[in-house]
């Protein structure tokens, strides 16, 4: 106890007498060596010398040359030990704190490479000729399931679907490639949805002729998931953990929510639907890296993003027959109006589809309507709206935008 | 000044070794792996907590090598060969994991450098050597990514700013900004810990004696 007293004290002492005695020399050194060199140790304080390149190597490394200078340095300038003392030990115990291994972590890795160093040699002197035909069985396998599927697909589409089928790799096989931990793996070949279940009991529903990939159990960070195809994924919420798809050209980010993912390989477009929750959806580049320029959208229910994959256009809309949300007893009992302000039926109908509406209040606040919104698709609701007020409507980046005259 | 003159002093040990790889001495690239093993695990911890992703990614890096051995450069700065072709590795193989997580990072990048001015005038000294490794760790771990690679290449293996530039290719000056940045972050960081943890703990041992 009192050696650690000791300690603590001794180093409160330094820390005070470092401090006048750096502001003293400092004042004098600059007054004395209006342009300093890099050499120019002897204005230095703490800050620079942790700063400082040629210090920290010789702190980190030790390194013949650098001892010889230092030590004949701090002879010369003996008035500086402090700093320099304190600058050192800084910069060790930020070196030692950035240590994360034993030397038992360390000798087992170094066992384990020499060993899988020695199999690689064994490989290569014994059975070369053998190494190369396998290698190559994958992807002869790979080639015979593709040329099989395209003879297929030649005969049953006609020849402008088929040029668009290329030999080069489709994006998910890269990525789940390039994925070093083991991937699960589940297609749908049959003539079913199949239903498939996510290690973190997220749901998802594959639609056929499609697969997806997933780490089991999920990374760290997030859990990812790399589709072939469509599918309407319904996720469990983990705010800490972002829920990402990657289909194609498009990364879709979520953190708890249900949506589907249209991304067969040969089709012109992407799609990502939304059912509830939001939605991010990124473009990706070729390199998988996420374009600055095109910056993500967000989704709300009832919206979806096309990716244009000929014009690679990300384009904001609404689902063509959009959705309740609530259960459709509750909505068409709420959706009966006598003569209401016509911005009441706006804000009713956005809290059953979820789908922002865009209109002038102000223009709008005397017009009223007496109608019984029930069971009709949202569209035919608001044609009849529209003709009750004289207004047209129009979708725009996934929004309904009323375009109405005055009323009296 | 000269890189080769200041070599630290086991870099010429490696570089030797180096050269004995290259001729088809298994035994001296094992060396090479045993002593430059820690480093290089230690660093991939700035960018993945995944130990069991950095091991094998290591240990890929060094088969890779011996596979390829007839393909490598003759006598590089070893260290910096070797950390360089990590990171490359290490990007290519966690890009599909890391790419979306990092928007944070960016924007904690963007925070520090729009108040980069105001805090020029504090700085870290003595304060630091009363923590203990273990607050120093958790106040690093709470850099942005970035922060942390400059923090662990200057201070774990003392290279120089132009090496660390180019190994994570960027500009010197960058490099230069990007320190100051992170330890004045780190010290504010500490002060953030030490009060929690610190303080109690050195009143504590005042009152007792």
């Amino acid at each position: 106890m009192t050696y650690l007293f000791v300690l603590i004290f001794f180093e409160i002492f330094l820390k005070q007498g470092v401090l006048s005695v750096q502001l003293v020399l400092y004042h004098i050194t600059k007054a004395n060596n209006p342009n300093l060199s890099m050499q120019n140790y002897k204005s230095y304080n703490t800050k620079d010398f942790i700063l400082d390149d040629a210090f920290c190597r010789w702190v980190l490394q030790k390194s013949e040359t650098d001892n010889q200078f230092w030590n004949q340095w701090l002879l010369e300038n003996s008035e500086k030990s402090h700093q320099v003392m304190i600058a050192k030990e800084i910069i060790l115990k930020i070196q030692n704190a950035q240590n994360e291994i034993t030397e038992s972590e360390l000798n087992d890795e170094i066992q384990r490479f020499s060993e899988k160093r020695k199999q690689l040699d064994n490989k290569e002197f014994t059975s070369k000729p053998n190494i190369k035909v396998l290698s190559w069985l994958p992807w002869l396998k790979y080639a015979a399931v593709l040329a099989i599927a395209i003879i297929g697909f030649a005969l049953i589409t006609n020849q402008d679907t088929v040029k668009k089928l290329t030999f080069s790799e489709t994006a998910y096989d890269k990525r789940t490639k390039a994925i070093e931990k083991a991937l699960v793996e589940v297609s749908n070949d049959g003539n079913h949805e199949k239903m498939v279940k996510l290690p973190d009991g997220s749901q998802v529903l594959l639609s056929k002729n499609s697969k997806i990939s997933y780490p089991n159990p999920f990374g760290v960070t997030q859990r990812s998931v790399y589709l072939s195809g469509e599918a309407f994924f319904e996720v469990v919420k983990n705010p800490s953990k972002p829920f990402v798809v990657y289909a194609n050209e498009l990364a879709t980010r979520v953190l708890g929510t249900s949506f589907t993912i249209s991304s067969y390989d040969k089709a012109d477009e992407v799609k990502v639907i939304v059912k509830t929750g939001k939605v991010a959806v990124f473009p990706l580049g070729l390199e998988d890296e996420v374009l600055d320029k095109k910056p993500e959208m967000m989704l709300t229910p009832n919206q979806k993003v096309v990716f244009n994959r000929i014009d690679n256009q990300m384009k904001r809309s609404l689902v063509e027959i959009p959705e309740p949300l609530k259960n459709s007893a509750d909505f068409s009992k709420s959706l009966v109006f006598e003569n209401s302000p016509v911005t009441k039926v706006f804000e009713k109908l956005f809290e059953v589809y979820n789908i922002p509406i865009v209109y002038d209040n102000a223009l709008m606040e005397n017009c009223r309507i007496t109608a019984e919104l029930g069971n009709q698709p949202l569209f035919e609701k608001l044609d009849l709206i529209c003709r009750a007020i004289d207004a047209k409507y129009e979708v725009i980046d996934g929004q309904i935008v009323i375009h109405a005259k005055k009323c009296n | 000044m000269k890189m080769n003159e200041n070599i630290p002093r086991d870099e010429a040990l490696v570089s030797e070794l180096w050269l004995r790889f290259k001729g088809g001495d298994g035994e001296a690239l094992d060396q090479i792996f045993a002593l430059r093993y820690r480093e290089l695990f230690n660093y991939a911890t700035r960018f993945t907590k995944d130990k069991e992703f950095i091991r094998d990614c290591v240990q890929d890096l060094f088969l890779e090598m011996w596979s390829h051995r007839e393909g490598l450069v003759d006598s590089p700065y070893v260290t910096v060969y070797l950390i360089k072709a990590l990171r490359n590795n290490l990007f290519r193989k966690l890009k599909l994991e890391k790419r979306l997580g990092e928007s944070t990072d960016l924007n904690d990048e963007l925070y520090f450098l729009s108040d980069g001015q105001s805090i020029e005038s504090e700085w870290i000294d003595a304060e630091l050597l009363q923590e203990n490794e273990q607050t120093i760790r958790d106040a690093i771990s709470q850099l942005p990514k970035r922060q942390q690679e400059v923090i662990f290449l200057k201070y774990y293996k003392g290279l120089s700013n132009e090496e660390i530039a180019s190994i994570m290719n960027i500009e010197k000056q960058t490099v230069a900004n990007f320190l100051h940045r992170s330890l004045t972050s780190l010290k504010r960081n500490l002060v953030m810990l030490a009060e929690f943890l610190i303080l109690p703990f050195i009143n504590l041992l005042f009152l007792k004696i």
